[in-house]
């Protein structure tokens, strides 16, 4: 199911102005039809690719 | 006219060998700024009066005896990203137009220590964000070998100015191309670094986990030479990496023999321009004349990689650009556009986005058990005009920017090094690059093949 991304630009502070919505969502919604499938090969145990480190100095 | 000497290592034979003086080779430079930058508009600062005064003590130094390195005395430029201490720095935005850093970037800091002489800082994609560099505030950058065509970007002032001969070596910006297609669009070489080689301290961002610094510059070698000064661990850029430095200055006749080089035929050698799709051809004939070896492999889906990479980069760029969002005249329509997406972009997708990453890291890394570097087209057409939205490549229309970074944006999002250098023109005369991609910091490898092929 895709998003209503209307409405969610509508409710952003500052909102998007709908003039702006047709190079905004035509181009998202591609990028969600490839995108979405890919996660589902995932394992739920991966981490992403950069994970938090904590340097060692912060608790010296 | 552009400066006498074509390479770095030329230049700085003729300062060695007291045939010219840094003040002299600098003044060549800032004339030819001077002359062309009317017509290429590839640099937003020319900095003459600090880089005079420069050059004076770069001549003081050599006359004592004492050189910093290849670049003592060599004029160079930095895209207007890099901080400049007391030199304003726009990024291409009106955002920055009157942004004076009080400190270097680590690039600057570098190249000064180097002796570089730093003439000005090159014009660029606003925000670094987008490929034509058709900036609407402060005018599109032209391509020198046709100006009514872009250079590429986000660093075309960088490639624009290298190309032209205005300077020896040119600092870029590369978060999905952004030196390499310059590169390529121009006909000079552009290097991106692995992911921590070069520090990305006192760059002003555009995305955290994809932006890379490197040199563009006429050849292999120089952008070898340039980053030998500036590979190496910065503790105040997080990423920056402690894995050991290679030399990575080519030998002058290097062997291909034996060398494994991967031809990833699906995905990179799709729908490419016919006069691309040959110059390829004509470079992989030229490295098997070499000796080296062709291995057909077959890569993992770049398309997702590409995907996750937009993904990334549209999340991230917003997100650093939030605080500026309140004021949407200060954005050019793309970049906006741009913007916007990333801020509708569901955080779930982000952490997906960074997670499917290391998953295609590792089955990108599998190529590499049969083969030492990868040879692709840097980008599958020529420079387009400035203005076009579309191109068209085998009868299919696709976006100018999707089409410009469908080839090197995911070696950004795997880290790798990546190298562009010419190979080639089409019927119009326009540069055709191929780019050579290697191993998790082997980039003496990719140097080395770049330089053997230009040199063959």
């Amino acid at each position: 199911m895709s998003r209503d991304y209307k409405a969610l630009a509508r409710a952003l502070a500052p909102d998007i102005p709908d003039e702006n919505l047709p190079g905004v969502i035509g181009p998202l919604e591609k990028l969600e039809d490839l995108f979405r499938p890919l996660a589902k090969e995932m394992e739920a145990e991966t981490e992403p690719a950069f994970v938090l480190v904590l340097p060692t100095e912060w608790f010296a | 006219m552009s400066l006498p000497f074509r390479t770095i290592s030329d230049a700085a034979a003729a300062l060695a060998g007291k045939k010219i003086s840094a003040v002299e080779l600098t003044r060549a430079s800032l004339d030819a700024i001077a002359r062309e930058n009317s017509r290429l508009n590839a640099f937003l600062t020319v900095m003459d009066e600090v880089a005079l005064a420069e050059a004076k003590e770069r001549d003081a130094e050599l006359a004592r005896g004492d050189v910093r390195s290849i670049l003592h005395g060599v004029p160079v430029a930095v895209k207007d990203v890099f901080c400049t201490k007391g030199v304003k720095t726009t990024c291409g935005s009106p955002i920055f137009a009157n942004y004076v850093p009080d400190h270097d970037a680590a690039v600057v800091e570098r190249l000064r220590q180097a002796g570089a002489v730093i003439v000005g800082k090159t014009h660029q994609h606003e925000l670094a964000y987008g490929v034509t560099s058709n900036n609407p505030h402060y005018g599109p950058v032209r391509n020198p070998v046709d100006t009514d065509r872009i250079p590429g970007g986000a660093s075309g002032g960088s490639g624009a100015a290298v190309a032209a001969g205005l300077v020896l070596m040119a600092m870029g910006s590369d978060t999905g191309g952004s030196i390499r297609i310059p590169a390529s669009y121009c006909g000079c070489t552009g290097l991106k670094p692995t992911t921590g080689r070069v520090s990305r301290y006192g760059v002003v961002p555009l995305d955290f986990t994809l932006d890379h610094m490197g040199p563009l510059a006429a050849n292999s070698r120089d952008c070898a030479l340039t980053l030998q000064l500036l590979a190496g661990f910065d503790p105040r850029d997080e990423s920056s990496s402690r894995a050991p430095l290679d030399r990575y200055a080519p030998p002058v006749q290097a062997s291909l023999e034996g060398l494994r080089i991967g031809i990833p035929r699906k995905f990179f050698y799709e729908r490419l321009q016919p006069e691309v799709e040959s110059s390829l051809a004509a470079l992989l004939k030229k490295a098997e004349s070499m000796r080296a070896r062709l291995v057909e492999v077959e890569p993992p889906d770049m398309a997702a990689i590409n995907a996750i990479g937009r993904v990334i980069l549209l999340s991230e760029a917003s997100a650093g650009m939030a605080g500026h969002m309140g004021d949407r005249s200060k954005f050019g329509a793309d970049v906006l556009a741009l913007l916007d997406q990333g801020r509708l972009l569901p955080a779930t997708d982000y952490v997906n986005a960074q997670r499917l990453r290391r998953i295609y890291m590792r089955k990108f890394d599998r190529l590499f058990e049969q083969t030492d570097c990868l040879i692709t087209p840097c980008t599958p057409v020529t420079a387009p005009k400035i203005g076009q939205g579309m191109v068209e490549i085998g009868g299919v229309e696709e976006d100018v920017r999707l089409a410009t970074t469908r080839l090197a944006r995911p070696i950004n999002v795997l880290g790798l090094p990546a190298l562009s250098i010419p190979c080639g023109t089409d019927a119009n005369g326009l540069p055709v690059g191929a780019q050579i991609i290697g191993r998790r910091f082997d980039e003496k490898t990719v140097l080395a093949l770049g330089a053997a092929l230009e040199a063959g």
